[in-house]
């Protein structure tokens, strides 16, 4: 789904930096220097961060093609 | 007993106790994760959506994001005397998320809390935390009531991670790591104070029964 607000393990909040992370990956910095530069140091929080697929993302496209249904 | 600040951060901090016992490190840690009252969202009234995620789930994930606590000026629910589920203006923030897509798909963050009349410096701890993402046409609006609660009750309230562990050079470190809810200082001051209480309420209980011959009658 969306990415998590808080690490499943430790509750850190770690969803505030999803946005940077991804914008990090996008322009080709390999991720684990993008995960040093966010301070994420814990590997329970890191792991969030490398395993998360965006399922929110194919959901909007689709309902934006076909409508809420709603 | 000395105290001595090893490290300092923004959001955590390093404390050594010369002489301190190992049991009481560990109880000023289990009293922050546990006792120490900290802000978030625990009601969640929903008037629409029509985004993808249910209800609950969106109720569940805005619980999540941790805010600002104001400790000072305001109340748990339960020491509060309003006993409201809702809350009175004591021990209860009300603020609002009212979000609608137009003509592009939206993500909904939490700069998008917004807070009813004066609230202080209560507001979430981070602007950019994603809560939901909307396609054209979909709309949330809720009205969410953050509350004081104990990471006893449900760990949205844990104010944060602390350790205790052996340093070779300075002996037993006790690392407290903040969430944002409160300043690391405060979360070890907090939790002795509290600490500190409940020593004091079973002295008395003790008292209270000493006096009254129960451990008396209980030995023959």
């Amino acid at each position: 789904m969306m990415f998590p607000i808080r690490c499943f393990s430790c509750g850190s909040p770690i969803g505030d930096k999803w946005d940077e992370y991804k914008s990090m990956i996008d322009s080709g910095t390999e991720p684990s220097k993008a995960l040093d530069k966010l301070g994420i140091t814990r590997y329970c929080c890191r792991r969030m961060f490398i395993s998360h697929v965006d399922v929110m993302e194919d959901l909007v496209k689709f309902h934006s093609l076909y409508g809420t249904g709603v | 007993m000395e105290l001595r600040i090893l490290e300092e951060q923004n959001n955590w901090i390093k404390l050594a106790f010369t002489g301190l016992p190992l049991a009481v490190y560990n109880a000023i840690r289990r009293a922050i994760l546990t006792e120490v009252p900290v802000m978030a969202v625990e009601e969640v009234l929903v008037i629409d959506n029509s985004s993808p995620i249910m209800n609950e789930v969106l109720a569940y994930r805005i619980s999540l994001v941790p805010f600002v606590t104001d400790l000072d000026n305001y109340l748990l629910p339960e020491e509060c005397d309003c006993k409201s589920r809702l809350g009175c203006s004591k021990c209860s923030v009300r603020f609002s998320l009212k979000v609608e897509a137009n003509s592009e798909p939206l993500t909904v963050y939490s700069r998008d809390i917004k807070p009813e009349g004066n609230v202080g410096i209560i507001r979430p701890t981070s602007d950019s935390f994603p809560i939901v993402k909307l396609a054209p046409g979909q709309r949330v609006e809720l009205e969410l009531y953050v509350r004081l609660g104990k990471g006893s009750r449900h760990p949205k309230w844990q104010p944060g991670i602390v350790t205790v562990y052996d340093d070779e050079k300075n002996g037993l470190v006790l690392y407290v790591e903040s969430f944002g809810f409160l300043p690391p200082r405060r979360m070890v001051t907090e939790a002795v104070k509290r600490l500190r209480g409940r020593v004091i309420e079973l002295k008395r209980k003790f008292e209270e029964a000493t006096s009254q011959g129960v451990l008396n009658e209980a030995q023959s």
